[in-house]
């Protein structure tokens, strides 16, 4: 190529070039216009994120959608294949990959949560996915996304529905393996959560806590470090190594006991004892071992936390359905397996239920479902009250419902209402409604019984022992196990020992003499059972209700089968 | 070949590939997360572990080949070479040996450091005896995979056919190829779903005959209602029965069932229901509680997976497929090594690949039937398929050597695995390939090569 013809390339290649700038000069602006109405770019940057992920975020540009794509792809085939063990990693490389694509972490923690769950047939197997669909969201995503409301309604909405109803199988496992973790992380009721919220939250400031005066060489004399202790303590249910607790005095050993319970409980939760505090104070006594609480713990976190302008309107479905969840079984009433799980009505959080309903719709006048919602609330909410004896706030509440919803439904007698109520919810009534009614009726006939009227109080219990009757036999064989109901006797126990508990002690001594010495009180107040060793392990996993193998094609000798379930 | 060891060893990508697989064996088996079971952590530990290793030492063995020969080439050392009595072939050859043995022996010492970990791990991790049993019998196994025998579907169609051709069933002006796939579809449906009630039974054969207390699993997935769609599917109940072989004929041990529809499942067997000649009969009777219909579709299985080899014998043989893949690249980077320069070689081996590895969706691409025939819209679609398959069989993806996810399944890795890929692909797909890389060195005048 001779000179000439290389410097008039070189010149076209040159003017290309310039107006090629040129152009994309011109239409960048238009451009950025509309990347930014249309939200397709990002522009605040990640908080918290670890520098790994704050690299890649920005190293790899835009090729980070393309192998996250190809992870989707890999995921979903993998699970198309029955194929689960790869599916966290892979969720937690996408999340990373992108941190800002709130939609797909939803679906992936879901998918975990409710799909892949319920493909294994042992509940403790199923715990573990559904937990995974909770840390992708808790501990993963909102550590980038501490301000997006979306995710924190996902995560609550995964604990209200996914643990705290009773739509799967193996739900009462869930509550109590929940329970009982949260049982050993927080101690024996009641929890002093404005100890465990002024607390320090690192080992080296709990060494120099001035309420544990040279703790660090005190420990080093028993041999072990605070980090030592710590994974001690957590490994043992929230026991302290008996060598340290023997070097402590008792109010220095629970003061370190409260300090590693409220580093456990950010760490295994990530619950915030000073946002759970405020919380308690705001509506009222939330049972901490209850996944309605957490769902609303998460949700109200997700409404402090997010921008102004943002739609809020998910976070305030879920505060009102998981107070409601809370007012009508938040309160753990006795837990050592899963037959014996069983929850009662929370009552002194009507107020903070009922304020929730009446906040959300004055802030959406239009939404007929909040509505909708709220009038079965304050059903519910009546029938509890009269089941509890709490005549006069049933029949306030029956006026201040039939003046908000004018018509037949709250416009006749207190008793008419609640009885018919009660025969069409034993009909329909999922478990927490269920238990609800037959623990009302019990201490109604407790109360009788107190008060001297033991033909009333055998209406009572008759009444609840036929609705425990009713429910049982209704909700047919297959959902014994997810809607089944604890043995009549041990709710009737439990139900009178609360009685026993909670009446003034004049009238508690009546109903104990009315008793008699046939009612074995347990030597010790009414408690969780706690310590119980049998963690991780559940009993034999059952496969349902026996199957009628009366003419299995073709015949069959059916030995006591050699063939097992797989895990 | 000692020379390619000794420039191999004396290249800088090699030194940084050689950093980057010590890393993925000690970094990568405590980064990765399973699913919290002994059983997953293993898995996702052979498959991250062994498949980034893998990846690692294939790419250095590319990279390498490639800039092996051409760098000889263009920096006129080969002529030294060329100059003596000393064929092309050998020369090629000797470059070939020297990249596939170097990274033979580093995949084999990354290999046994990854097995070594393994058993590490086990050994002193955190897991339950009953965990380590499930590991052992799942995963750290060779089980293979045995599928149902099925009836001749094709046969039968056609007996059917003529059966009712007789009995004059059919007007004259019947179109004979649309009945008979209505036949044939028929006959596949009625084979597929399971009424209400009904039972259906599966034989398996020939399968080797194990330990009775070893454990073998039945595999499988049933659909309520539609198999494509995910929400039509719940929980259903039902009856697996398993012939026993030691009592009599018609003695069943029977295990009911309720698992979610749509999904995979496994039941655990003991070897003693196999019987001596190598039979076995499982059985499903339908007891679903709304009465409704299920479908076993043949690609589901079920599947019986009988332990047929220690971990250690599979362990060697996906090692040994490995192996292949880092030969079958280094003759590939040798190949255009010896056509092209370095860039260019490495772009033509990287296309290479890339083909091989996305032909395998065009050839997925257009639909199918039920009966696996691929339906065309029209010639848009026929002609760039067809031009798909004969690319697929033409060209090695590295896929068709990876047996990393068998492995991590406790799936046994076949000789019939190994025969293919020596055979097929290295036989018949590489060996042309080389033997075209060879005669154009051969016939190329390297003395003009010219420095830019």
């Amino acid at each position: 190529m001779n000179r000439g013809r290389q410097l008039i390339l070189t010149g076209v290649t040159l003017l290309a070039a310039v107006a090629l700038l040129t152009g994309i000069g011109l239409s960048e602006r238009q451009l950025n216009r509309i990347r930014t109405e249309a939200a397709l770019t990002e522009t605040t940057p990640l908080e918290n994120a670890p520098p790994l992920i704050a690299f890649t975020t920005v190293a790899l540009g835009g090729f980070r959608g393309l192998i996250a794509d190809y992870l989707w792809l890999r995921s979903n085939k993998l699970q198309e294949d029955g194929n689960y063990f790869e599916m966290f990693q892979l969720a937690s490389w996408i999340v990373k990959l992108q941190p800002r694509f709130t939609g797909a972490t939803a679906f992936l923690a879901w998918n975990m949560s409710y799909n892949i769950s319920v493909t294994f047939n042992s509940f403790e197997d199923r715990w573990r996915w559904v937990k995974r669909g909770l840390e992708l969201i808790r501990d993963e995503a909102l550590l980038y996304n501490p301000n997006d409301p979306e995710l924190f309604k996902e995560l609550a909405w995964i604990y209200l529905h996914k643990v705290g109803q009773d739509m799967d199988d193996a739900n009462r496992y869930y509550k109590t393996q929940m329970a009982k973790s949260l049982t050993a992380i927080l101690g024996e009721e009641p929890t002093n959560w404005s100890e465990l919220a002024a607390a320090p939250r690192s080992l080296a400031d709990v060494t120099g806590d001035p309420g544990l005066p040279a703790l660090a060489k005190r420990l080093a004399e028993t041999g072990l470090d605070a980090a030592a202790v710590e994974r001690s303590f957590r490994a043992a249910d929230g026991v302290l190594p008996p060598a340290v607790a023997a070097s402590l005095s008792p109010a220095e050993q629970q003061r370190f006991e409260t300090c590693l319970r409220a580093r456990w409980l950010r760490d295994a939760y990530k619950l915030d004892p000073v946002a759970v505090l405020a919380m308690n104070r705001r509506y009222g006594p939330l049972d901490w071992r209850l996944p309605q609480t957490h769902a609303v713990y998460w949700a109200t976190r997700g409404i402090s936390a997010a921008p102004k302008g943002q739609d809020l309107l998910g976070c305030e479905r879920i505060i009102f359905q998981g107070l409601n969840a809370c007012f009508k079984t938040g309160r753990l009433l006795y837990l050592k397996d899963l037959e014996s799980l069983e929850t009662t009505p929370n009552i002194g959080l009507f107020t903070a239920a009922n304020q929730s309903y009446l906040d959300a719709m004055a802030r959406h006048t239009d939404n007929a479902s909040i509505r909708g919602g709220y009038e079965n609330f304050l059903i519910d909410s009546i029938v509890i009250f009269y089941t509890f004896g709490q005549y006069r706030q049933a029949t306030d509440l029956m006026k201040k419902a039939h003046a908000l919803f004018p018509g037949p439904k709250f416009a006749g007698p207190l008793d008419e209402f609640a009885l018919a109520q009660l025969a069409e919810d034993m009909t329909m009534a999922t478990n927490a409604q269920a238990q609800a009614s037959i623990q009302g009726y019990i201490m109604q006939s407790c109360y009788a019984l107190a008060f001297n009227d033991p033909d009333r109080a055998a209406a009572f219990e008759g009444i609840a022992r036929k609705l425990w009757q009713k429910y049982m036999g209704g909700i047919g064989k297959s959902t014994v196990e997810r809607r089944g109901l604890a043995p009549y006797e041990s709710m009737k126990r439990n139900a009178t020992l609360q009685c026993l508990q909670r009446f003034p002690p004049g009238l508690a001594s009546r109903l104990r003499a009315a008793l008699g010495a046939s009612f074995q009180e347990p030597a010790a107040p009414l408690k969780m059972a706690n310590g119980n060793t049998e963690t991780g392990k559940m009993a034999p996993v059952s496969l349902g209700p026996r199957l009628d193998l009366a003419a299995p094609p073709p015949p069959a000798e059916a030995e006591p089968a050699p063939v097992g379930p797989r895990r | 070949m000692a020379q390619t060891w000794r420039s191999s060893l004396r290249l800088r990508v090699f030194h940084l590939l050689l950093v980057l697989s010590l890393l993925v064996v000690l970094v990568v088996p405590v980064t990765v997360k399973g699913d919290g079971t002994a059983a997953g952590d293993v898995q996702i530990l052979l498959t991250y572990t062994l498949g980034m290793l893998t990846a690692m030492i294939s790419a250095a063995a590319l990279w390498i080949a490639c800039a092996g020969l051409s760098r000889e080439i263009e920096g006129y050392q080969v002529h030294l070479v060329v100059s003596t009595p000393v064929p092309r072939w050998r020369l090629w050859l000797g470059k070939w040996l020297g990249v596939a043995t170097l990274h033979g022996l580093l995949l084999g010492i990354g290999a046994a450091t990854v097995f070594g970990l393994l058993h590490w791990r086990l050994a002193h991790g955190i897991y339950a005896d009953e965990e380590l049993k499930q590991v052992r019998s799942e995963v750290l196994a060779g089980r293979r995979e045995y599928l149902p025998w099925q009836p001749n579907f094709l046969r039968l169609a056609e007996d059917e056919y003529q059966k009712r051709v007789k009995t004059g069933d059919f007007g004259p002006d019947h179109n004979p190829v649309q009945v008979r796939a209505e036949i044939m579809r028929q006959l596949r449906a009625r084979a597929t779903e399971l009424p209400p009630g009904a039972s259906r039974f599966w034989v398996y054969r020939g399968v080797r005959k194990p330990a009775d207390d070893a454990l073998l699993h039945l595999r499988y997935r049933h659909y309520i209602g539609s198999s494509s769609s995910r929400t039509d599917q719940k929980f259903t109940e039902g009856v697996w029965a398993v012939r026993d072989p030691a009592a009599n004929e018609d003695s069943f041990a029977a295990l009911p069932q309720r698992v979610m529809s749509g999904a995979f499942h496994e039941i655990v067997l003991p070897g003693k229901m196999v019987a001596p000649d190598g039979q076995l009969v499982a059985g499903y009777t339908n007891l679903d509680q709304e009465r409704t219909p299920i479908m076993f579709q043949p690609a589901d299985g079920p599947f019986l997976l009988a332990p047929e080899t220690g971990f250690l014998n599979n362990y060697l043989r996906a090692v040994f497929l490995a192996f292949l893949q880092v030969a079958f690249l280094a003759a590939i980077g040798c190949v255009f090594g010896g056509i092209f320069s370095t860039p260019v070689a490495l772009f033509v081996s990287a296309m290479y690949l890339v083909i091989g590895l996305l032909v395998q969706s065009a050839v997925r691409a257009p639909l199918q039937d039920e009966f696996g025939r691929f339906q065309y819209q029209g010639l848009s679609d026929r002609i760039p398929h067809y031009v798909a398959l004969a690319t697929r069989a033409l060209v090695v993806s590295v896929d068709d050597f990876d047996a990393t996810g068998d492995l991590a399944r406790g799936r046994l890795v076949t000789w019939e695995k190994l025969g293919g890929t020596i055979g097929g692909l290295l036989g018949l797909r590489t060996l042309p390939l080389v033997a075209l890389g060879v005669w154009i060195l051969t016939r190329r005048e390297l003395g003009t090569v010219v420095r830019t």
